[in-house]
């Protein structure tokens, strides 16, 4: 072998010795490089829950606020918060001149209103009696031409006789004799119907006395009548002023107290010192029942979580008002969570937003404080569900998760990773549910890395 | 006249040799390249026509290759293990039948030539389908042997033995076996020696010839730690370059050291079976 021989073969094995060696040392730095994966396996959870968290408020059911009616000068408050209270009980003292200066003008307005009705019935009377004197007087001028009656009947008699004398003189078929006879009657009655004559006249004064009293009697009814329309009119402005004078009463009583009105409990009491309250301004807030009920409002995406009539279970806890040494006002929650099944029927769908009521009387929550509500479906079971780590999109979009497989390695058996697409059938902020039918009971799906992977990848799992 | 005539076919070579050499020069120089700058100029959208120098030499590269990724390694060391492994085991079995073609007389003997010739020709891919069912058949699949073995048997080392072997005086041969010697001695003992330009040959061409094998690799074995780092090379142009650039140097090593190795073999082979 030649000396240039030599050396190339030395030159050779020294290469061949450096990448050995690089070889060893670079097995093991990529061992030490090697990205770490924590696993899962199927199996370790099966199913998945729909939780949503938000802030609620406590308020209490059917609260009212109640405002001052008009000007008061409060000279005492003689309520609290949280008392229980009934319909009457007096809440404030107060004084107010406008309210007795209506009080008045409304008794005057009732008294008013009786003077015109008295006033009236006394006008109606002595028109009444004028017109009854009249129709005394003309019953008795016609009483004293009544004697003369019987005369009057004769009159007619003859008149009838005479009348009927006259038509015999038209007919034809009388003889000469008994038309000389008749005319002799018709002359005879004639005589005796003149010396009547004087009597026509009084017969024409009675009637006159008749009209007379008719026209009286029928102006007393008319005069009547009119009286006691007035009267009634009167009368029902009287009463409405009764009723005026009666509401305001048991509005404003006469005892200088605003009393409540209804049974209920004092949630709030917004005017607590003595002092001048406007109207308008806000006196106290009852609620009627002392019922408690929990408001919250979910968006209107994490609402289609939950449908209608489905049962969710809710956890909720109350803040805590404190307040630290710099006097600022925190809220902190309280320790203890309370769970509880609501069916979901009360709800109020809006185009952004959704919300529930739900009643929580003896929770001990106060209400008018912030409550920290954590709302859950039932879960649903499902075949493979995992950490929402272990999902991720690839280039195209695809939900895909990464299992570790295995494989004989550069120096013993290695572990590598593989791509597989999945079928997102739910999640929630924790976990997945996903289907493939690249998933066994025995895939190690990537859950944790410490570097960036790709499909090949070598990696070392830390938690096999 | 003839002085411009040397210098112009001089020229020409020089300007041949140079296009010849330009890509190795290209891929050292470019192995020097930070990812960044590859990126820069081979990214996506960004093919520069030839950026030969490197803005900033960076071994990041090598570091790459030696260090962080032993794959890459591994690849060689494969190359190496299963290019020696076909080399060796081609010179052990084609001598013999190099042998056998060119000094004895035996029946068919013509014809099978003809027929190792007619294989010689033929295309790889030709036989590719066959040479995967057999080796299938046989349990190879898979295995480093299903890239050793079919290589092993080369018709192009028979014919190349045989040619040279046939340059051999017979002379030589009648002597050894009036001395007593026997085939197995006079294979080792005469033809060998004689032959030794002729096995360089075989020796450096089946060994670029393996060491640049793609096909077979990708069909023949499953996994892809298995794979030389031929494969590599064919896929970094897609893949990694800067990565591509730095295991090419890598991968000219190994064929550089062999032909500094038998280039004087290598001349006189070449030059033994030109003469015949």
């Amino acid at each position: 072998m030649t000396a240039q021989k030599k050396k190339i073969l030395k030159i050779a094995m020294g290469i061949l010795g450096f990448l050995l060696i690089m070889t060893m040392i670079s097995g093991n730095v990529n061992h030490m490089l090697m990205p770490k994966v924590e696993i899962v396996r199927p199996g370790q959870v099966n199913t998945l829950q729909q939780k949503v968290s938000c802030r609620g408020v406590a308020e209490y059911v059917d609260e009212i606020s109640v405002a001052a009616e008009q000007d008061y000068c409060i000279t005492a408050v003689c309520v609290q918060k949280g008392q229980q209270i009934r319909a009457g009980d007096v809440l404030y003292e107060v004084t107010g001149t406008e309210n007795d200066i209506t009080r008045k003008k409304l008794e005057l307005t009732v008294l008013e209103k009786q003077d015109q009705i008295t006033l009236e019935q006394q006008k109606m009377e002595t028109e009444l009696a004028r017109l009854d004197g009249e129709i005394v007087i003309a019953q008795k001028q016609l009483e004293a031409y009544n004697i003369q009656e019987e005369e009057l009947l004769q009159l007619k008699q003859l008149q009838q006789a005479w009348f009927s004398a006259k038509n015999q003189l038209n007919r034809e078929d009388l003889s000469d004799t008994e038309r000389a006879e008749i005319e002799v009657q018709v002359r005879v009655a004639e005589t005796e119907l003149h010396q009547y004559t004087r009597l026509h006249d009084l017969d024409i004064e009675v009637s006159t006395l008749q009209l007379n009293l008719l026209e009286k009697q029928n102006q007393k009814k008319e005069a009547e009548l009119s009286y006691q329309l007035n009267l009634k009119e009167w009368k029902q402005e009287k009463a409405i002023a009764e009723m005026e004078l009666q509401q305001y009463c048991e509005k404003y009583p006469e005892d200088g107290t605003v009393k409540a009105r209804e049974d209920g409990i004092i949630t709030q009491v917004d005017v607590s010192e003595p002092g001048e309250v406007l109207k308008g301004t806000g006196l106290y807030s009852i609620a009627k029942n002392g019922k408690v009920q929990l408001i919250w409002n979910l968006s209107y995406d994490a609402g289609l979580l939950f449908g209608d009539s489905q049962t969710a279970q809710i956890r909720y806890r109350a803040f805590q008002q404190t307040t630290d040494s710099e006097g600022d006002l925190n809220m902190s929650p309280n320790d203890n969570m309370v769970a509880t099944d609501v069916f979901l029927t009360d709800r109020v769908w809006d185009a952004v937003e959704n919300q529930w009521q739900f009643t929580a009387d003896g929770t001990g929550i106060d209400p008018g404080t912030a409550v920290d509500v954590v709302m859950s479906t039932e879960p649903r079971y499902y075949d493979y569900v995992f950490p929402l780590s272990c999902l991720y999109q690839n280039g195209e979009g695809m939900y895909c998760i990464r299992i570790v497989e295995s494989r004989k390695g550069l120096f013993s058996e290695e572990r590598f990773i593989e791509e597989v697409p999945v079928e997102l059938l739910e999640y929630n902020d924790l976990y997945a549910a996903v289907s493939s039918d690249r998933i066994t009971a025995d895939s190690m799906i990537v859950h944790y890395t410490n570097k960036a992977l790709q499909a090949g990848t070598v990696v070392e799992v830390t938690n096999e | 006249m003839r002085k411009s005539h040397h210098f112009l076919i001089y020229a020409g070579l020089w300007i041949l040799a140079g296009l010849f050499l330009f890509p190795i020069f290209y891929t050292l120089t470019n192995s020097f390249l930070s990812p960044a700058e590859v990126e820069q100029y081979y990214g996506e959208g960004k093919e520069a026509l030839f950026h030969i120098f490197p803005d900033r030499v960076s071994l990041a590269a090598y570091g790459q290759m030696l260090v962080r990724r032993p794959d890459y390694l591994i690849k060689f060391w494969n190359s190496l293990i299963m290019t020696t492994a076909i080399v060796i085991g081609q010179v052990v079995i084609v001598l013999p039948a190099g042998y056998g073609f060119a000094k004895y007389n035996f029946p068919f003997r013509d014809g099978l030539f003809f027929l190792t010739i007619i294989l010689m020709m033929m295309p790889y891919q030709v036989t590719l389908v066959a040479n995967y069912m057999m080796l299938d058949k046989i349990g190879l699949l898979g295995h480093y042997g299903a890239i050793i073995i079919p290589a092993i048997f080369s018709p192009f080392g028979v014919f190349l033995m045989r040619q040279t072997i046939r340059s051999m005086p017979d002379e030589y041969l009648e002597a050894a076996k009036l001395d007593g010697a026997g085939n197995v001695t006079i294979l080792l003992r005469i033809v060998t020696p004689y032959c030794k330009g002729g096995i360089a040959s075989l020796v450096i061409l089946n060994f670029i010839d393996n060491w640049n094998m793609v096909e077979q690799p990708l069909i023949f074995l499953e996994e892809p730690y298995q794979y030389p780092l031929s494969v590599f090379l064919a896929q970094a142009v897609r893949t990694d370059r800067s990565l591509g650039f730095a295991c090419g140097i890598l991968a000219m090593v190994p064929v550089v050291l062999l032909f500094s190795f038998f280039e004087k073999e290598l001349v006189e082979g070449i030059g033994c079976m030109s003469l015949k």
